[in-house]
């Protein structure tokens, strides 16, 4: 892959100009230690990745011979690739089939999991949405907020051999922001370009500061792919997309189409792991059938247990089932194009009638944790504890609406439709029960149930009252903007506060998370004064697995979970 | 014959452009926007949208998009994915052995069994295993497919551990040749079961009313008048021309074995064409529902046009009408 070729790529990829500009990003280097973006850089290496300092012999996979970086650069000594001991299979569950291996171009859920094995991003998020290194030894943040610069790991390299440099991030960054189709456009925008000064060193410019980015470039759609394969062809179909080469702990070896996928340990992997000799994912889209399979042994991993089936597997000896809350509350909107709900008290006097305990209890078997707060408490430092719904009291939204002009007419005071999508069952089982509660106070539920796709354009075109929905709200609050923001995308409900906007905005533009916080804060308080949407429940999921498995980035009581990012295997091990 | 053939090859192509016409204003006049979907739900922006939209084609006025596509079907391009990124051709292919396997599989056991139980309960009509066989019948007519296959596992993988439970293959094993054949027929088992015991009672209802209806024809009433034995009546002249409209209904089947077993593949995980096209519903893939759609159309054209051949070559009147 290293043909002459590379190095007249990799001169129009890093014109000679950029070198020049080494002392100034060497100045930001040493004078950023102060400043961090949310209190996230590390305090140290880790793990068994030599710094530049440590190791003066040179690692194999990235000789100078297969380097056309070298050529152009003094290579830096590096320490050698942690020693492997491989042993066995962990069969994983995947609940769909993935529809391509490139994961940067797409959304894609189930090739998601699959990529975070074969492929690296630059930092990741741990179990408890801490970023920690992966390809990057650590990142610092310019003074003045404007460019990160990444410390790459010497000893990582391609699956083909190449060495991994700070080419291949300028090329996958650079080519996400130039095309508005990329999972990633929009959650890293703030994006312009990235520097070179040396093989291992990437400096990502930035056109505003955004302190979110290196939240973003740590979950989806951010995975470093090689610019010595992806450079100037279509990334959306080159035959690698089929055959991917990665820098993660694991290979790919095969996918029979709708079946299984399988990987292989990456013996010259960076860092410490992999453990196992294969790790396959077995794609299985029936949640009962995953239990089954789980049960008869022929899988060894599921990402979440239905929540029907915790308390039988818990029960059963050889397995473990973990508890995991995804910042992703069930929450609905009102349309403020209605008359009605365009009225702060009428909001008000809905969200009082809402009792989240029963929801928790009746809806999701008391899997969960209840929610009124505006951002989830699952990232604890950006939630704000006291910025919160009104508290269930059916007397005082009768009394709410009985002021606010809307008398009861019988029993009724008005009716509202509520868009709910079909396949959750616990969300279905929620509207039941909010049925039942707003029924207290007089407003009669009727519940409309389509297809996601048919919902979404229903809910956009503003067919409906209220409607509810789920989703991921990390990693980052500023993925707050995109649900309650004037121009959010999954703002659904007509909201717009610009005091809000403005706050969302420069919270993105603090460098600190000192500065940040209060920002968030204030915000997450104007939302509970306008009330826009209401948070129900955290429904807790249940990844389980067989009792013999040790390492998985998922169990809280493994230090796994604080060392590898979300879905990978590498520290997996079988005991014997 | 020859002409009666042609005849019936003749109408088969207004057929399949009828049908190219229909799922394509139909698909895209159902909600949902391919563009809004591929974007996703965590954290989509509008400019990766209209970027999509721009990307598939999808912002051209419909009759542009219409005629694109029938001119690149004219080439016998049938496009490319919107969410694979590869020639829908080769998305079909890829999962079309899979699920052969099973409905086809599935489809002659069901036909078998079906017409013996119903050609042995028409004999013994009014009888208390006529009965018995009648209400086992109903039972699994008004059982979904999903359930039955999920109560299958339960039995014959969970607790009797006979078969695997789901899939294709062993993954644990890795097996090569004849024994990985062994293997996914190990894996075959269960699915083909299940979905062969839904059909089952399309075929015995069919036998076992047509053969009573044939018992009581003049011409058999003649035959027992004669003194020709009752088995003998049965199994040369009754049951043989009480299996046309069976013949019927399996070549009408055979026209859905491509699509037909979405709820079954999804509870075995076994990896075929009726997964595939649920979740192109799902992700609004215009070309690949089109291409399945397309071979879908085909293939009960073929199916009928087979089922017409065989009937005419089973009874005289037909051909000659």
């Amino acid at each position: 892959m290293s043909s002459p070729s590379s190095k007249t790529r990799f001169e129009t990829l890093a014109p000679s100009a950029a070198w020049s500009r080494r002392s100034v990003v060497r100045a930001g280097f040493s004078s950023a230690v102060a400043a961090t973006i949310a209190g996230m850089s590390f305090p140290k290496v880790m793990g068994a990745q030599a710094t530049p300092e440590a190791s003066p012999s040179a690692s194999p996979a990235a000789s100078p011979a297969a380097s056309p970086v070298a050529a152009s650069w003094p290579m830096p000594t590096v320490g050698e690739v942690p020693a492997k001991t491989l042993s066995g299979t962990v069969i994983v569950v995947n609940g769909g089939e993935p529809k391509s291996f490139q994961p940067d171009f797409q959304v894609d859920d189930f090739a998601w999991p699959i990529a975070c094995n074969i492929y690296n991003t630059l930092t990741s998020l741990d179990n408890s949405y801490n970023v920690i290194p992966e390809l990057a030894t650590g990142y610092t943040v310019a003074d003045d907020g404007l460019s990160i610069a990444y410390t790459l790991n010497p000893l990582a390299s391609w699956h083909d051999g190449t060495p991994v440099t700070s080419l291949d991030v300028k090329y996958t960054l650079e080519k996400i922001v130039s095309e508005p189709t990329a999972t990633a456009s929009g959650l890293i925008g703030a994006v312009s370009h990235v520097d070179t000064p040396e093989p291992y060193t990437a400096i990502v410019h930035l056109k505003q500061p955004s302190a979110s980015v290196v939240g973003f470039l740590s979950w989806y759609g951010v995975f470093i792919l090689p610019a010595h394969i992806y450079d100037g062809t279509d990334w959306t179909t080159n035959p690698a997309n089929l055959k991917p080469i990665g820098s993660g702990p694991f290979k790919f070896v095969e996918y029979k189409a709708g079946e299984s996928v399988t990987l292989e340990a990456n013996q010259t992997y960076f860092g410490d792991g992999p453990f196992l000799e294969q790790l396959k994912f077995s794609i299985i889209p029936d949640d009962n059938t995953q239990v089954q399979a789980l049960l008869n042994g022929e899988v060894d991993f599921l990402p979440a247990l239905p929540s029907t089936q915790v308390a039988t597997l818990q029960a059963t000896p050889g397995y473990k089932t973990v508890e995991k809350t995804y910042p992703s509350p069930i929450y609905f909107g009102f349309n403020f194009k209605r008359e009605n709900l365009a009225k702060v008290e009428v909001r008000k006097a809905i969200a009082m009638a809402v009792n989240r305990d029963q929801i928790l209890q009746t809806a999701l078997n008391g899997l969960g944790t209840t929610s009124d707060r505006f951002y989830p408490a699952v990232i604890e430092w950006a939630s704000n504890p006291d910025a919160t719904a009104p508290a269930f009291d059916v007397d005082g939204a009768n009394k709410l609406l009985d002021e606010a002009g809307y008398p009861k007419n019988g029993d009724e005071r008005f009716s509202l439709k509520l868009f709910y999508f079909t396949g959750w069952p616990e969300v279905a089982d929620t509207c039941t029960v909010l049925k039942e509660q707003f029924a207290a106070i007089g407003v009669t539920l009727e519940l409309v149930s389509l297809e996601i796709g048919a919902w979404e354009e229903q809910v956009r075109a503003g067919d409906s009252d209220l409607a509810i929905l789920g989703g991921f709200q990390g990693p980052d609050p500023a993925n707050l903007a995109s649900r309650v923001g004037t121009d959010g995308t999954l703002n659904l409900w007509f909201y717009s506060n610009t005091e809000i906007d403005d706050l969302l905005k420069q919270g993105d533009e603090a460098t600190s998370q000192e500065a940040r916080i209060p920002l968030y804060f204030k915000a997450q308080e104007l939302l509970a004064q306008d009330l826009p949407v209401i948070q129900l429940v955290l429904q807790t999921s249940f990844p389980s697995f067989v009792d013999t498995l040790s390492g998985i980035w998922t169990d809280p009581d493994d230090a796994a979970a604080s060392q590898v990012g979300m879905n990978r295997f590498t520290l997996t091990k079988i005991a014997s | 014959m020859g002409r009666y053939l042609s005849r019936q090859l003749a109408s088969i192509i207004p057929t399949i452009l009828l049908s190219i016409v229909l799922n394509f204003f139909l698909l895209h006049a159902a909600p949902g926007d391919p563009a809004r979907i591929m974007a996703g739900m965590d954290n989509p922006n509008p400019e990766q949208i209209a970027a999509i939209r721009t990307q598939l084609g999808l912002d051209k006025p419909l009759p542009v998009q219409f005629f694109n596509y029938v001119k690149e079907l004219a080439k016998g391009n049938l496009g490319q994915s919107l969410t694979y990124k590869q020639p829908v051709l080769d998305i079909i292919m890829s999962r079309l052995p899979a699920t052969l396997l099973l409905t086809v599989t599935s489809a002659i056991i069901a036909l078998v069994i079906g017409t013996l139980l119903g050609a042995f309960a028409a004999q013994r009509a009014g009888k208390p295993v006529d009965t018995a066989l009648a209400f086992g019948n109903y039972a699994l007519f008004a059982m979904p497919a999903f359930w039955l296959g999920l109560i299958i596992i339960v039995i014959f993988a969970s607790k009797l551990g006979w078969f695997p439970t789901s899939g294709m293959r062993n993954l644990r094993a890795d097996y090569t040749g004849w024994r990985e054949r062994l293997d996914v027929l190990h894996h075959l088992v269960l699915p083909a079961l299940t979905l062969a015991l839904v059909q089952i009672p399309v075929y015995f209802r069919i036998t076992r009313s047509s053969v009573m209806l044939q018992q009581r024809e003049d011409y058999v009433t003649t035959f027992r008048a004669t003194g020709i034995p009752e088995s003998r009546i049965f199994r040369r002249y009754a049951l043989r021309n009480a299996l046309l409209p069976t013949v019927t209904v399996f070549g009408l089947s055979l026209g859905f074995v491509f699509t037909g077993a979405a709820l079954v593949e999804i509870v075995f995980a076994w990896p075929g064409i009726g997964r595939l096209t649920l979740d192109a519903v799902f992700r609004r893939d215009y070309p690949l529902l089109l291409g399945i759609y397309l071979i879908l159309a085909i293939a009960v054209s073929i199916a009928v046009l087979i089922t017409d051949l065989v009937y005419a070559f089973l009874d005289p009147r037909i051909r000659l009408r």
